[in-house]
């Protein structure tokens, strides 16, 4: 086999795998609570700063100890947006979209105050096993295990949204909200749990993004975003399956494009953005939306 | 009649005239008819070179500022199509005159009909206008099947795209990379000259009002209502027979014919080079910010908008906030947490008064100059009053009530 060739495949299937967490917070986000969260982006760059912090900088924690206290820190700040700005201007289209793009504007202003605007951190990462040789291809053990714990993670999500209670009844809310209401489900809690579970996710996802690439800049999260958001609307706003396959096809598009020309790696953020562009217009519900916006 | 009630009794009487009369002053003194107020502020706005030039680059800023904030108002307060990306019309006008500019490669233009010599930007912008028309259409086009949140994503995208392509290397023989292009300035032959500054602020301040006029015409016009249906309804609006398709796009092409004239003027006038950095999210954010702060869906308020918002960042921020900071050690913080209290400002606002400060003062003014029927509206005493007069006849009814059914009660 090509070298190249199968260079593009491993590295797609890899960032495909890291893609899919934070598409699915955010498509979990859309489908339950109808919250187009601009600050998706910037939560997932602020987990690996808070990352950062709990495994270098103050008290030096041991790595899989610092991912657990950033899930929690990351759970308390989305209970907190959540209740503070995204809560009083529910319902309003207009209104979540300048509040939640202020958000992450506010998030990349603080990130920039500590950290400086474009210095690279270094971070600590525990799945440093070196590389092995596959076909002739270096991979490293950090991708392989990232990529297994991102789907398998996945995998989880999925089956407490279909198996458990708070599951089944963010399906209810996600399918017709008044009859969830009737139905006896505080909306208003569940709102608040599943901002939470998509910024568990965020955090995750950025902990799989950033850790193999040991680096991350603030500027991180405007391409985190605009992937994540062309993953969501390939597979339609509001689809798990759809999720899971849109990353993967940004995953390799971006890939694809880098490896287009010798200076392709500036150019990857505009794979995701076109693909993005040309859903929107071809099909605007993605492959595998239910609702179509444009027909109330 | 004893005398206690008999002295409440007169109070409320007076309270009741002192309300009437408030009432008819402020009917009389905040009638001020819109227009008067528009030419009153126009007049503080020509007269404040006069007063000292110390801030006068702060309210230049402002003006082109202002044109943009109003596209955008135009679009997303009259229409309801939501635009998160106006830098793509705010850079594209600067860099479209730059690219024709460099591609001509000089800085005059003889015309040999006229036999004279005239600077290239009387050429360009114009040119860059048509662009920007084009541009509006081509965006309007896909912008037009989807809406709400979609185009919010849709337009938030483009001028990323725009961004990372002027920065990529191998086109830094037409971008120059992050150094941008260089243009020639509109009053560069007064260098040095002290009028300077009050000139450029004229001039933005002229190229405002025409804009601003020329979107109140449109705003108030037959156009202007079809706007707001569709922004109320779409459906019905195509039920009476309206063209949405159409209007949508001609929404789209005022707004951005004005960011286009509004990014052609910031760099021919202030920055001098038309930079990727003019794509950046900042410059979407900004007509947001200021358009909020005054207030949607209202001409006048972007126009307020944004001069608080300049008056906040260039004057009050630099003045009150920095020497704290450096008496604290902490001035390299100072750029980002000017960032972080407008977006702050921004949320407070949107949740509190999601009508803005301008259309909420205007609100009220015109609350307080209608000639009210006081039962209804009147201030608190009066109808603390009328309260308490239904409950005491509540009560009264109340107990004719009981004492019948206790008669009852005893009769059985």
């Amino acid at each position: 086999m090509d070298a190249n060739l199968l260079k593009i495949l491993v590295d797609g299937l890899f960032r495909g795998g890291s893609y899919s967490l934070m598409a699915l917070g955010l498509t979990l986000l859309y489908g339950v609570a109808r919250i187009v969260n601009m600050s998706h982006g910037s939560l997932f760059m602020l987990s690996v700063y808070i990352y950062y912090i709990f495994s270098t900088i103050i008290l030096g924690l041991d790595p899989w100890l610092a991912l657990m206290v950033t899930i929690l820190v990351m759970g308390v700040i989305g209970a907190i947006i959540h209740r503070l700005a995204v809560h009083p201007v529910l319902g309003d289209d207009v209104a979540i979209l300048v509040v939640t793009i202020t958000i992450a504007v506010i998030i990349q202003a603080l990130v920039m105050m500590f950290f400086g605007s474009s210095q690279a951190i270094n971070l600590k990462n525990p799945m440093d096993f070196g590389y092995f040789k596959f076909y002739g291809l270096e991979v490293s053990w950090t991708s392989v295990i990232t990529f297994v714990l991102s789907l398998s993670l996945f995998a989880l999500v999925t089956l407490f949204i279909s198996k458990t209670k708070i599951g089944k009844a963010m399906q209810a809310l996600s399918q017709d909200r008044e009859a969830a209401m009737l139905m006896g489900i505080n909306t208003n809690r569940l709102y608040t749990f599943t901002m939470i579970l998509s910024a568990i996710l965020a955090s995750l996802a950025g902990f799989m993004y950033c850790v193999p690439t040991r680096s991350v800049v603030p500027g991180v999260w405007l391409s985190a975003i605009t992937s994540a958001f062309a993953i969501v609307i390939l597979g339609g706003l509001g689809s798990i399956k759809g999720s899971l396959i849109g990353s993967f096809v940004i995953g390799y598009s971006e890939i694809i494009v880098r490896n287009l020309h010798t200076e392709g790696m500036a150019l990857m953020p505009l794979a995701a953005l076109c693909v993005m562009i040309t859903v929107l217009v071809i099909r605007p519900k993605g492959l595998f939306g239910k609702r179509v916006e444009m027909e109330d | 009649m004893p005398i206690k009630e008999r002295l409440a009794d007169s109070a409320r009487m007076v309270r009741g005239y002192i309300v009437r009369a408030y009432s008819s002053f402020t009917a009389k003194v905040f009638d001020v008819p819109p227009r008067l107020l528009a030419f009153l502020s126009l007049l503080v706005l020509l007269a404040i070179p006069c007063l000292g030039g110390k801030y006068l680059s702060m309210l230049t800023y402002a003006c082109v500022y202002a044109i943009l904030a109003v596209s955008w108002d135009l679009l997303v307060g009259r229409t309801g199509q939501v635009s998160l990306g106006h830098a793509f019309f705010f850079g594209m006008g600067a860099y479209s005159s730059a690219l024709l500019i460099q591609y001509y490669g000089s800085d005059t233009v003889t015309i040999l009909l006229l036999q004279t010599t005239i600077p290239i930007f009387l050429i360009t912008i114009p040119a860059a206008l048509a662009i920007g028309v084009v541009l509006a259409i081509l965006l309007g086009l896909p912008a037009l099947r989807v809406k709400g949140p979609y185009l919010g994503l849709l337009t938030l995208c483009i001028p990323l795209i725009m961004s990372t392509i002027t920065n990529w290397h191998p086109l830094s023989d037409i971008f120059h990379g992050t150094s941008g292009i260089k243009v020639p300035l509109f009053f560069s032959f007064l260098r040095g000259n002290p009028i300077r500054d009050t000139v450029e602020y004229y001039f933005a301040l002229t190229v405002l009002f025409f804009s601003a006029v020329i979107i109140y015409k449109v705003a108030t016009s037959k156009t202007g209502i079809v706007f707001v249906s569709i922004l109320d309804n779409e459906l019905a609006a195509k039920a009476c027979g309206i063209n949405v398709t159409r209007y949508k796009l001609l929404s789209f092409v005022i707004s951005g014919l004005f960011g286009t004239l509004s990014g052609c003027i910031y760099v021919h006038l202030i920055t001098m080079r038309a930079r990727p950095l003019l794509f950046d999210l900042t410059y979407s954010f900004l007509p947001i910010t200021m358009t909020f702060l005054g207030g949607l869906g209202t001409i006048y308020g972007p126009l307020v908008g944004a001069f608080i918002y300049n008056f906040l960042d260039q004057y009050i921020m630099p003045t009150y906030l920095a020497p704290v900071l450096d008496s604290m050690g902490l001035s390299t913080y100072f750029g980002q947490l000017r960032i972080i209290i407008f977006a702050l400002i921004v949320i407070t606002i949107i949740i509190k008064w999601p009508r803005g400060i301008a259309r909420t003062i205007v609100d009220k003014l015109d609350d307080l100059a209608k000639p009210r029927d006081i039962e209804e509206r009147g201030p608190r005493i009066w109808k603390k009053y009328k309260k308490e007069q239904k409950e005491s006849r509540l009560r009264k009814i109340f107990s004719r009530f009981k004492k019948k059914q206790e008669e009852k009660e005893v009769e059985t």
